[in-house]
């Protein structure tokens, strides 16, 4: 018989270091990722898992954090925009979006740079259109598509002449 | 964000499992699967003591061939389901219209289930009428044994007892198609199957507003399905008005509701001609 836990013990790796931690059974990842680990970057502004501004990846998908509980991330792999930069400085895709001023005010960039991150790892030759339609699915309140578009679509190209270290 | 406050969690890792959690747990225990949904219902308001995940037991997110048909469990997620080979070869309509359900934003499709979608019970919500237009049946676990019901008493017909979902069950033996058309969501969507039967042709219609549960128009194209693609305009309208429903909204009236609900069918029917 399995029995309810108030608190419950979770393992995962976030930004490539192990995580052993007991947290509250009702924890969001959203809240597991800033208040627990003080990890600021991750913004949160709809929380119901439509505008993007949370997302984090795990095992490389997108998601939202806001909409996510923390248990369910247990023995996974998480990303936040904290662990996107590598050893030798800003991730390509950051470097792309600061060449094409496509932070702006930059409260949806954390969630935007990991959303491109989740594309351009699985797919490191998409096409405008299809770099549009799955940019689409976070939204930009200062509406900079265009630049953020172009900025994703560079980055693949850099990405394709120079992996990143991460 | 509301803080969501002590909650007991429980993970059972098999069926019958998950049936002794839920008939010991608290008063309220709530399943949760994806949590995209529930987790926006928590900061409405929702209140429990105990959640029950269901993501560890066996099978939970299978999609398997049936004779007659295909299963569907209910944890599967709309990624999953719009990219499985089993569903392609047995449904491959439903694959497509399941491709548009939360289209765009991956991380719905990534984590929220076919459970879900349909346990929210919110008339906007798609899966309930694609799967009433298939006429699917629900397969549920409960404390009292295995219940069944259709995907249309989703809605009218009786709750099933303390127990959870387990998969969907559609019949695909003499389906020809089905078309969706989401163009106008939420203001109307329409699912519309074709199915062979004895003496014909049977259509399924199934048209949801954002505000009223899905309404289903079921149609005899007995003489030919040529002809009645021909006449298929006074057909959608004469269907339209035999329902008893008041579509009328905040928004919109019933006669332009009905108006729009019989272009969406005209043109399903035309579609499905070409078939």
């Amino acid at each position: 018989m399995c029995k309810g836990e108030q608190d419950i013990d979770l393992t995962c790796i976030v930004n490539g270091q192990p995580l052993e931690i007991r947290v509250r059974s009702g924890l969001t990842l959203f809240e597991l990722i800033r208040e627990n680990l003080g990890l600021s970057g991750t913004k949160l502004a709809c929380s119901r898992a439509v505008c993007g501004a949370c997302t984090v990846l795990v095992d490389g998908q997108p998601a939202a954090s806001c909409a996510t509980f923390a248990f369910q991330v247990d023995h996974a792999k998480v990303v936040t925009i904290e662990g996107v930069q590598g050893e030798g400085g800003l991730h390509p895709i950051q470097e792309a979006f600061r060449r094409h001023s496509a932070f702006q005010c930059g409260y949806c960039s954390p969630g935007m740079v990991l959303l491109a991150k989740a594309l351009l790892d699985s797919e490191p030759r998409p096409s405008r259109a299809r770099v549009t339609e799955w940019m689409s699915s976070n939204i930009c309140r200062c509406t900079g598509y265009s630049l953020i578009i172009d900025a994703v679509l560079d980055a693949a190209e850099v990405l394709r002449r120079e992996p990143a270290d991460v | 964000m509301r803080d969501i406050g002590a909650v007991r969690l429980y993970r059972p890792s098999d069926e019958a499992q998950a049936l002794r959690v839920l008939s010991s747990a608290g008063a309220h225990p709530v399943i949760v699967a994806g949590a995209t949904d529930l987790c926006a219902q928590f900061n409405e308001g929702l209140q429990v003591s105990d959640l029950v995940s269901l993501s560890r037991v066996d099978g939970y997110r299978d999609i398997r061939a049936t004779d007659g048909g295909v299963t569907i469990g209910a944890g599967c997620t709309h990624a999953l389901g719009a990219h499985d080979p089993v569903l392609a070869a047995l449904c491959p309509d439903l694959q497509i219209a399941w491709r548009s359900v939360a289209a765009g934003i991956l991380r719905v499709r990534a984590w929220a289930t076919i459970g879900g979608n349909l346990m929210a019970r919110k008339p906007r919500y798609e899966m309930s009428i694609l799967l009433t237009a298939l006429a699917a049946s629900l397969r549920f676990c409960t404390t009292t044994g295995p219940s069944c019901i259709a995907a249309e008493d989703l809605w009218s017909g009786p709750a099933p007892g303390q127990g959870f979902l387990w998969q969907v069950e559609v019949p695909t033996r003499q389906l020809v198609a089905l078309r969706y058309d989401r163009s106008l969501r939420p203001l109307m969507t329409l699912a519309t199957s074709c199915r062979l039967v004895a003496d014909g042709v049977r259509a399924r219609a199934v048209i949801a507003t954002q505000e009223l549960q899905p309404q289903v128009l079921d149609l005899d194209l007995v003489e030919s399905c040529a002809a009645y693609v021909r006449d298929a305009r006074d057909h959608a309208i004469e269907a339209f008005s035999a329902l008893p429903t008041d579509f009328s909204d905040g928004q919109s009236s019933n006669d332009y509701l009905r108006r729009v609900g019989a272009v969406l069918l005209r043109r399903h029917l035309e579609s499905l001609a070409h078939v």
